[in-house]
């Protein structure tokens, strides 16, 4: 049986998401044709969201407007700036409630076999926001992309006298240290710490 | 380690069944094109080995799944393992539940020597990287994971170098950062694995086997090397420096074995280099594991083959593959058209 026209070029459409194949995107596709209201709902929120969400002038984080959230939150430590690769990353951060400075979005890691060099990431606009920055932490992910940019930034930030971070390896919490893989395990002994400090 | 009982479905051109393998040496023998390789790479493959080539060639013609079963008495327990090979690719499961396939590690699983070890001697720098690296990844899953992130990381700084050299110093620190810890495992390894090499080599021919490393660089040197010749690696758009240019030098009393080795003594010395693996592995796991010798026995003048066989006679559990019955081995598994029967105090 062939599907008419809109409900193929829908699921056509969904399926261009992270994580949804073909299946699940007909499947979805078929719930929004059959339930109006809610395909309404979405169609206007996704308006709204292409409509109003953009770049935040300074840090590069989502935006509704020219600040993000925390650029525009006074009680945000102007000192102290996370730099991360996506709004992704801004996220997880601020789900662990342990980091009260900035961010600073690079849209990115440096990665040549895509393309991918420091003008093709926030990185000018980091060096112009260290007037008053005591410290950068370099949030970037700890894969050979994420490794090779935090080195690049680390160089490009040292003339500028700043205290440059980068997150300790360790161990995930809560976990039995017989469960942690071994990689994971053999880097937190590498960085292992006197206890009491 | 001892290998108890084997079982096999659908694995290239062997017969459906089970084989109980009794310690010490067995001798599977038949003529050519029996399967005795086959069996020796399934019994390879069910203790966690890895190979070369695509998996799927493993599949016998006309079945869905390769399905491969061990049961092991080792130091650190009993194991039953069982191994599917298929679309999925392959699956592991120990004890009846699915694993990963570096779940194994804790096995002392098997040492396989074949005839394409002759390449480790006589082939290019890269099959004696290549024969150092699965060794030691054999034993440090930290290897394994610095391996592919070296690997991505001069794939990422060959780019780098390709378009015109861009943020090419963070890509150095790097690399040469993992550089530096692969070349530290490399010579840690050697320098334990060239002594038992050296010995094995003098009880099964005349004189003594060396095992260096020839480096590009010295793990400390590596950085300040890799910035030395950037104005001609610009030129070229490739890494000129690291593990991945490095070579391994086997010295026969003092004469490089690779250039000057007759091919008799490329094959001992290619045996012998198996063999110390096997005694590295025996010392890491406390527990030997199963040796496997593919067709090794026969290029083997009288007094090195009767040398070979009293050594690996005494050794917990061996298998050994040949034409014709090797003197002196009593338990035999006759191989033929893929189907084996077991003769003679097996």
């Amino acid at each position: 049986m062939r599907s008419p026209r809109p409900l193929v070029d829908l699921a056509r459409v969904l399926a261009e998401l992270p994580g949804v194949g073909p299946k699940t995107a007909q499947r979805l596709a078929l719930h929004l044709a059959l339930d109006k209201g809610l395909a309404r709902r979405l169609a206007e929120a996704l308006e709204a969201a292409e409509a109003r969400l953009g770049v935040c002038r300074v840090c590069g984080n989502l935006a509704e407007g020219e600040l993000c959230p925390v650029c525009a939150d006074p009680d945000r430590d102007p000192a102290v700036i996370a730099v991360v690769e996506t709004p992704a990353d801004v996220m997880a951060i601020e789900k662990s409630g342990e980091f009260r400075g900035r961010y600073h979005v690079l849209g990115g890691a440096l990665n040549p076999l895509e393309g991918i060099g420091p003008d093709e990431l926030r990185v000018e606009g980091l060096l112009k926001r260290l007037e008053g920055v005591r410290e950068v932490l370099v949030a970037t992910s700890m894969t050979v992309e994420g490794e090779a940019t935090a080195v690049y930034l680390s160089e490009r930030l040292r003339p500028f006298g700043v205290k440059v971070t980068r997150p300790a390896y360790g161990l995930p919490a809560g976990g039995n240290l017989e469960y942690v893989d071994e990689v994971t395990l053999a880097r937190a002994l590498a960085h292992r710490r006197p206890v009491g400090e | 380690m001892r290998l108890v009982r084997f079982a096999q479905r659908g694995f290239r051109n062997l017969a459906e069944g089970e084989l109980v393998l009794a310690p010490g040496l067995t001798a599977v023998v038949g003529p050519n094109a029996a399967g005795k390789t086959n069996l020796l790479e399934a019994l390879y493959l069910a203790t966690g080995g890895e190979v070369r080539g695509p998996l799927a060639d493993r599949v016998a013609f006309g079945a869905r799944e390769a399905w491969l079963l061990v049961e092991v008495e080792a130091a650190a327990g009993r194991f039953r393992v069982e191994t599917r090979i298929g679309p999925e690719g392959r699956r592991v499961w120990l004890n009846r539940a699915p694993v990963g396939l570096k779940e194994l590690a804790s096995v002392p699983g098997a040492v396989w020597l074949r005839p394409e070890d002759l390449f480790v001697v006589k082939g290019p720098p890269e099959e004696r990287r290549r024969f150092l690296d699965a060794l030691i990844a054999r034993f440090s899953p930290r290897y394994r994971a610095l391996l592919a992130a070296y690997e991505r990381t001069l794939r990422q700084r060959n780019a780098a170098l390709k378009e015109g050299g861009r943020a090419i110093a963070a890509w150095d620190e790097r690399l040469a950062a993992y550089g530096a810890e692969i070349l530290t495992f490399r010579r840690r390894v050697l320098a334990r694995l060239a002594p038992l090499a050296d010995e094995l080599h003098r009880a099964l021919a005349l004189g003594g086997l060396d095992l260096r490393p020839v480096e590009t660089a010295a793990p400390e040197r590596l950085l300040e090397k890799l910035r030395e010749r950037l104005p001609e690696e610009l030129e070229r758009g490739v890494t000129l420096s690291g593990p991945h240019r490095d070579d391994l030098a086997i010295l026969l009393e003092g004469r490089d074995a690779v250039r000057f080795a007759s091919r008799g003594e490329a094959r001992t010395v290619a045996l012998v280099l198996r063999l110390a693996e096997h005694r590295l592995l025996e010392r890491h796991h406390q527990d030997a594991p199963l040796l496997l010798l593919d067709d090794v026995v026969a290029e083997l003048d009288g007094a090195r083959q009767r040398a070979l066989l009293a050594y690996v006679g005494g050794l917990p559990q061996a298998v050994v593959t040949a034409t014709e019955p090797p003197p002196g081995v009593e338990r035999r598994v006759e191989l033929a058209a893929g189907t084996w029967r077991v003769r003679a105090g097996a």
